[in-house]
């Protein structure tokens, strides 16, 4: 027996002894960057950053926020937003731009010291060859050599000459020359006067056709362009982007502006943001979405930041307001949603605030338009009847013919049954009943639902809207013009038609969004959809984070953001 | 012996053929296309989604998008992804190696502390060391997966490494980083990948073996003055063996086919969660690719389960005719 509990004894230390090792091992390196928290920006330093997934960082086919992120540290589009004021458009590749006196035709000077990450000067043709891939829907993978058309093309379709080369009649498009090495001219199918925002996405970025064509060459491998791209932005690749893990970036010695402050970014990719945030609370990672639930504790543990956006050591969650919202939309063409006096009762009757609150910790606040605050115009409660107002709402219902609901139809609200929808449609289904509105759920997955709003086959039902650039046209043209592809309100109104185009043509900034603002005005009347609630920011950043800003658009500015003296 | 494997192996045509047109069927049957998800609430341009079902042959009657697929396969071509845009196969080269990986540290701790702790249950039956691993068994059972791993992060990530100040810890996701050697990685997601499956290892092994050491053949061993220790090993513990192996079998082959959950806890790179979001974005390609690499491994696995009862009871043997 006493052998016997030696053995085990032995045995139980043996074990002891190897997982003691192995923690041993896992006492972490010191990052040894910075000079340790002056307070003046150092140099230096990896920061940790999450990300999703992404599905590409080749910027041709780059549509969702997490290859977009990565796209913003690889590449530099002609213009870019400001990351405090998206309003505010500022030089990128190009130096300088103007259009015409319609905004028809685009001349960009670009920047002549513009380099790619391998050296080669960034030039005209670069853009010409880049926006011509987009456009092409014969564009091959890098990764198969076989046909894989852009699903963003949308971005150029404005482009002259776009239709062809999407129909197959031509491979370039007629509108976009390169006039001399740095001189991009674009001339658009008709007058665009907010042009200069669209050329800010990423993915409209120079490509270097010699290295999409040929591959990139890493350590004498050549790789695929799409697993490791060359741009002209301030960060290039390191090594090849490792899909599930991770896409690391370094200072990129040919930019041709300003160098960052920090040396590189780790794109952490996670399935789960619950788990970045354990990775966060670990001391692991940087910068991460709060976890589910832990919005309150996030706050009073590591402070919130004061304008929203900016993450500073004691303030670092970020809770800013996101160029998003969240609507119901009703379909216009359905017997009963047809009735604007029914939508108006639905939207009167809905309390966003308390789905704001109960739903999502305060994370989103309750939407009085269809334009979320942050783009240039929103003008605040605008939509007069997108308020929670129980009264105004059982007028509505009576004014529709059903006082206190008596002889209303039953409703069915259409809605994917992932994404923790169900919370959100379950207290508008109860706000409904309080006026006399029954409504039932006609759930499914989120790829049967979209095929419903997209045949039209549905009553009411629920979307989300997140601008590609801030500006009002960004909402109110794909939402509400009657022919657009995203109108799934089936909204018609050949005037709203008439003045957005009119709007599009007036190059006079001024007065171009105060006919957005009138246009904004008059779609809220007819209330074709309930705007719910604009989204926040719901972000934190490490303690030895300073100055990272993270702007409306959901895209953080790695230039100014700078690291103390790491191992916190 | 060699006729049975050749029968089994035969058995994996039908099986393979029936698996993989069921799949395609039900493909047919599942609303969602595939192409119109790739921009979500977004519209998509008609001219590139007309390119874009040309390209992925979806216009195409499923069983001709069989045909196809089929005769692509032979060429071991297992398709792109619709959604990525990705060969199939460099997405399986990527994923299944973090896959086996985890699952054979998996099961190897459920092999070593299920079985160890199931002998020791039935050895020292009704002892303080037998309701240890009652208990803690019940525990486990009754455990949720994803729970028990947010409370090793919990206790291994953040509360040991500022109770240490930062001296001792392990990562709480991932499969590599510049701290740690990545078989440290596998530590927390292995055991709690095991947790479920070791304590129903335990409960096995110690029912059986009980069951074992009071049947006849058992006493008339150590009546012919058999040591205890021969007795144990080659009459007893073999022969409770055989329920505990074909559970490790069929939970190998589960493992093997990813572990969504424990992926998606500890942000483990497998294929689990990249054929469950495959199902969910309807990238068709990328779910028949993984559903046929993991048809095979099962049926294999199972293979190798039948084979090795004839090692564990010598009265088992395949491939002979009646009365063997």
């Amino acid at each position: 027996m006493t052998k016997r509990l030696g053995k085990t004894a032995v045995a139980t230390l043996s074990l002891g002894l190897v997982f003691a090792m192995a923690l041993t091992g896992c006492a972490p390196k010191t990052d040894t960057a910075g000079d340790g928290g002056s307070g003046d920006a150092t140099k230096g330093g990896t920061l940790s950053f999450y990300i999703g997934e992404p599905a590409y960082i080749d910027p041709y086919n780059t549509q969702e926020s997490e290859g977009t992120q990565v796209e913003q540290a690889l590449f530099d589009s002609l213009t870019a937003f400001d990351a405090l004021d998206a309003v505010k458009i500022i030089p990128a590749a190009a130096d300088s731009w103007e259009p015409n006196a319609d905004a028809s035709v685009w001349t960009f000077k670009l920047n002549k010291d513009a380099k790619f990450s391998d050296g080669t000067p960034v030039m005209a043709k670069d853009f010409v060859y880049a926006w011509n891939r987009i456009a092409n829907p014969a564009t091959k993978n890098t990764s198969t050599g076989e046909a894989d058309p852009s699903v963003i093309s949308y971005h150029i379709d404005k482009v002259k000459g776009f239709d062809e080369v999407a129909a197959g009649t031509a491979t370039e498009m007629s509108g976009v020359k390169a006039v001399d090495d740095y001189t991009l001219e674009v001339t658009l199918k008709e007058s665009f006067a907010d042009f200069e925002y669209v050329v800010a996405h990423p993915a409209l970025a120079p490509v270097p056709q010699k290295a999409v064509e040929e591959g990139v060459d890493y350590n004498g491998e050549m790789l695929p362009y799409g697993d490791f791209p060359i741009g002209n932005g301030p960060f290039k690749m390191s090594e090849p982007w490792k899909r599930g893990q991770y896409v690391k970036v370094v200072q990129n010695e040919n930019y041709g502006g300003e160098a960052a402050n920090i040396d590189g970014i780790d794109f952490r990719i996670f399935k789960d943001p619950n788990t970045a945030y354990t990775e966060f609370e670990a001391g692991t990672l940087d910068f991460c979405q709060i976890g589910e639930g832990k919005i309150t504790d996030a706050i009073s543990k590591y402070g919130e930041s004061e304008n929203g956006y900016t993450a500073n050591p004691g303030a670092q969650s970020l809770l800013g307001a996101e160029t998003a919202v969240y609507y119901i939309v009703a379909n216009t063409k359905n017997d009963v949603m047809k009735d604007a006096n029914i939508r108006k009762a639905v939207s009167y009757a809905i309390n966003r605030q308390a789905i704001c609150d109960v739903v999502f910790e305060g994370t989103r606040e309750p939407a009085d338009n269809i334009v979320p605050p942050g783009v240039a115009g929103y003008v605040p409660g605008v939509w007069a009847e997108a308020k929670y107002d129980v009264e105004a709402a059982k007028k509505a219902l009576a004014d529709a013919g059903y006082p206190d609901g008596v002889g209303a139809p039953e409703l069915t609200l259409t809605f994917n049954n992932d994404g923790g929808h169900e919370k959100i449609m379950q207290l508008v289904q109860s706000d409904l009943k309080v006026i006399g509105l029954t409504v039932k759920f006609d759930t499914a997955d989120f790829p049967t639902t979209l095929k419903k709003y997209d045949a039209g086959n549905f009553q009411f039902g629920r979307l989300g809207w997140i601008a590609d650039y801030p500006i009002m046209d960004n909402f109110l043209y794909p939402l509400f013009f009657s022919t657009s592809g995203d109108n799934k309100s089936a909204y018609n109104n050949p005037d709203i038609d008439k003045q957005l185009d009119e709007a599009r043509k007036t190059v006079d900034g001024d007065a171009r969004i105060a006919m957005y603002q009138e246009i904004d005005k008059a779609i809220g009347a007819d209330l074709p959809v309930i705007p719910v609630m604009f989204y926040k920011h719901h972000h934190i950043a490490s303690d030895r984070v300073h100055d990272l800003t993270y702007s409306a658009m959901g895209m953080a500015d790695f230039q100014k953001v700078w690291l103390e003296a790491a191992a916190k | 012996m060699l006729q049975y494997i050749s029968r089994r192996l035969l058995q994996f045509v039908p099986v393979f053929f029936g698996v993989t047109l069921l799949l395609f069927f039900i493909t047919t049957v599942l609303p969602g296309d595939p192409v119109r998800l790739r921009t979500g609430e977004r519209a998509m341009s008609p001219a590139v989604y007309a390119e874009l079902r040309e390209a992925y042959g979806l216009n195409d009657p499923w069983y001709i998008q069989y045909v196809h697929y089929i005769g692509k396969l032979s060429k071991g071509d297992l398709g792109t992804s619709i959604y990525t845009g990705r060969p199939v196969t460099e997405i399986l080269n990527d994923t299944y190696p973090y896959t086996m990986k985890l699952a054979f540290a998996a099961i190897i701790i459920e092999i070593i502390v299920g079985v160890a702790a199931g002998i020791i249950s039935a050895l020292k039956q009704y002892s303080w060391a037998d309701m240890l691993v009652t208990l803690s068994t019940s525990i486990m059972v009754a455990l949720p997966v994803f729970w028990l791993g947010l409370l090793l992060q919990y206790f291994f990530g953040i509360w040991l490494k500022d109770w240490t100040n930062g001296a001792f810890y392990l990562p709480v996701s991932g499969a590599s980083s510049s701290q740690f050697p990545e078989w440290v990685h596998l530590i927390l997601p292995a055991i709690t990948l095991a947790s479920v499956s070791t304590a129903y290892a335990a409960r096995i092994m110690r029912s059986q073996l009980l069951e074992v050491i009071g049947q006849d053949y058992v006493r008339t061993a150590h009546a012919k003055g058999l040591s205890a220790r021969k007795v144990l090993w080659d009459h007893s513990i073999k022969n409770a063996m055989i329920p505990v192996v074909t559970f490790i079998g069929l939970d190998l082959g589960a493992m093997l086919s990813g572990a969504i959950l424990t992926e998606t806890v500890f942000n483990w790179p497998g294929v689990g969660f990249t054929i469950f979001r495959a199902i969910s974005g309807r990238d068709y390609p990328v779910v028949f690719g993984g559903v046929i690499l993991v048809l095979i491994v099962v049926l294999v696995i199972n293979l190798l389960v039948d084979i090795s009862y004839a090692f564990l009871d010598p009265r088992i043997r395949y491939g002979g005719g009646a009365g063997e």
